[in-house]
């Protein structure tokens, strides 16, 4: 074959051969045009853009004081006058729930950051090290993966009790923490298989032969080729960390009220459901879209990152 | 094989050990005095807050507190509660019912979620499939408590079509919260077994074996069945020992008097050694269930040896 006349060699898929100005597109590049086009990422995105808002600038939606509760207007039904009507303390649920936003997604997002960031670092440095540093890390993960999520996020939560603290980011932390604390292992063990591969791979022995230190293999080589599925997995896990703070709202030991949350709010509306339905419907529905638009984006993301599927 | 069980077995005595010292410390690091309000409005007298103090060890660090917790232990003594009342028989009335319950959640895991996720793998894009795939996605959508509390309001409370509580733990009760126990699990199971049945059986060797003239029902049910459901039995396998840990937000709702609910009552009355005790069964169970998982899995593919 060496000898062949490279002129003679027709290519076998002519559509492959990039032209002038049509650069070969990355497996990356691949998946954000699939992702572009997909309406499912299109939705999930517009909500999610909403829930920014809404837990950022609560002001743009409503003008109602959601504290500002009068006890005349108790379990109304929904009117022109409040939208989505009154809760058993005559306070506008409209105003409420949007209010409402803002604990989830703090909660969300800075949960997954702690997760990503704690489970990031340890999980690549059990599988970059190896040995008695793995071994370390592996065991530490797996007690903490042993217990049951919930379980202990309601046992860290019920040893530091926030009181009726009218702080805001006082018990948010407090729920960060415990979910942190229980949700880190999943994206080690991520992070870790990511971190076997990558650290046998030639391109990683071609550094270290070219005298790289071992902090940029790290951030050069390891690093982008675990991005993938750590955002995958930090998107589902953002949804699923929105559930679980309503759960705990929900059981009494997240956050309190005064505090606005979803959780709390169908926690009140559980009581009087039998007579107003409605004092439960719209926090539920608030909840589940959060909980499904980061569900699904993490989803399609998978989706358009497996070259499989193509 | 067996040295494989056997390390596996050697590793979860660690896991066993740090999971139950940190509930252990946690518990026992609740904030407020012990012997708060258990003598009514007065303090309790001396002679019998020494015998408390001394029954439970309360003056000795929480590392001594921890080893002698756990030479009881190894007596198959889990202790008394606050009251003085002996706790395994209060795991051993509550279990069972947990027990019950996420094994039907798991009944109806395989039943409804591979059953369903067949059907919809051979007919894809159909009405059924869409249908399916709307109703999955609300159930992932909506967290667990969600879900009871809205079934528990229509089918037990508006339209009576199931008691809406679990007051003497028959079937016919568990039903609702089996349901929303499984439900989030079911939806996933559903979705795993559609995807990977669809794959199997885009496979070439489904090709052939209709190619050479098998009827639908057996390269269905033969060929593509035992490499389609590797990834949901291998997943369903596993959330039984998650199932047992998850029913604390189910058995509230429905009054199921499992673990769950005791476990939960615990930790409001500051039972330290019931939580633990509950917590390093749950453990356990959940250990046991991961290892079988990952045996069963070589049973199922052939291709996957344990040295």
């Amino acid at each position: 074959m060496s000898n062949v006349d490279p002129s003679l060699v027709i290519p076998l898929d002519p559509v492959a051969v990039p032209g002038a100005g049509d650069r070969p597109r990355s497996l990356s590049q691949d998946a954000w045009e699939d992702l572009r086009r997909n309406p499912i990422v299109l939705i999930c995105a517009a909500v999610i853009v909403l829930l920014l808002l809404m837990a950022l600038f609560p002001g743009l939606f409503t003008h109602t004081d959601p504290h500002l509760c009068d006890l005349s207007n108790t379990r109304k039904g929904p009117s022109g006058h409040a939208w989505f009507g009154y809760d058993q303390q005559g306070c506008d649920i409209y105003s409420r729930t949007i209010h409402g936003a803002r604990a989830s997604i703090a909660v969300g997002v800075l949960s997954t950051i702690g997760v990503a960031l704690i489970g990031g670092i340890f999980g690549m440095l059990a599988g970059f090290y190896g040995g008695i540093w793995d071994t370390i890390v592996s065991r530490v993960a797996d007690v903490f993966f042993a217990i049951p999520f919930l379980l202990g996020a309601i046992i860290v939560l019920t040893t530091f009790p926030s009181g009726n603290a009218h702080s805001f980011w006082l018990p948010v932390s407090k729920v960060v923490i415990a979910l942190t604390l229980f949700g880190w292992p999943s994206l080690a063990r991520i992070m870790r298989s990511t971190t076997l591969q990558v650290k046998e791979a030639d391109y990683v022995a071609a550094a270290r032969a070219l005298g790289a230190s071992t902090p940029r293999i790290l951030r050069v080589h390891v690093l982008p080729n675990a991005v993938q599925p750590v955002i995958v997995y930090a998107t589902i896990a953002l949804g699923g960390f929105v559930g679980a703070e309503a759960t705990l709202s929900f059981l009494g030991v997240g956050l309190q009220p005064p505090a606005i949350s979803w959780g709390i709010d169908i926690s009140t509306a559980e009581a009087i459901v039998r007579s107003s339905p409605h004092v439960l419907l719209f926090p539920v529905v608030f909840l589940s879209v959060t909980v499904l638009a980061f569900i699904l984006l993490g989803d399609a993301i998978r989706d358009a990152l497996d070259p499989k599927q193509r | 094989m067996g040295r494989y069980v056997l390390r596996r077995l050697l590793q979860m005595i660690p896991v066993l050990f740090g999971a139950t010292f940190l509930i252990f410390a946690m518990v026992f690091a609740l904030p407020g005095d012990p012997l708060a309000g258990k003598c009514g409005d007065r303090p309790c007298p001396e002679a019998y807050a020494q015998a408390y103090r001394a029954k439970f060890h309360l003056d000795d660090p929480l590392p001594v507190r921890y080893v002698k917790y756990l030479g009881n232990l190894a007596k198959g003594d889990l202790g008394d509660d606050s009251s003085g009342q002996p706790i395994s028989p209060q795991i051993k009335r509550a279990y069972p019912h947990t027990i019950k319950l996420a094994s039907m959640a798991i009944a109806l895991e395989i039943g409804l979620g591979i059953g369903i996720g067949v059907a919809t793998a051979i007919r894809r894009r159909g009405i059924l499939d869409k249908a399916v795939l709307v109703v999955t996605l609300i159930l992932i959508g909506l967290p667990v408590f969600v879900t009871g509390v809205v079934l528990q309001y229509f089918l037990g409370i508006r339209w009576h079509t199931l008691p809406a509580t679990a007051g003497d733990n028959s079937v016919h009760e568990f039903l609702m919260p089996a349901f929303v126990l499984a439900s989030l699990s079911l939806a996933y199971a559903i979705r795993i077994t559609r995807t990977s049945l669809a794959e199997v059986l885009r496979a070439d060797y489904v090709r052939t074996a209709r190619a050479k003239g098998l009827n639908t029902r057996r390269v269905i049910g033969v060929h593509a069945l035992r490499n389609g459901l590797i990834p949901v039995v291998t997943f369903i396998g596993a959330d039984f020992g998650v199932l047992m840990g998850g029913a604390i937000v189910t058995e509230g709702i429905f009054n199921v008097h499992g673990v769950g609910n005791l476990v939960f009552r615990a930790i409001g009355q500051k039972e330290g050694n019931t939580v633990t005790s509950v917590v390093a069964i749950l453990v356990l169970v959940f250990l046991v269930m991961s290892l079988l998982v990952d045996l069963l899995y070589a049973v199922i593919d052939p291709r996957i040896r344990y040295e």
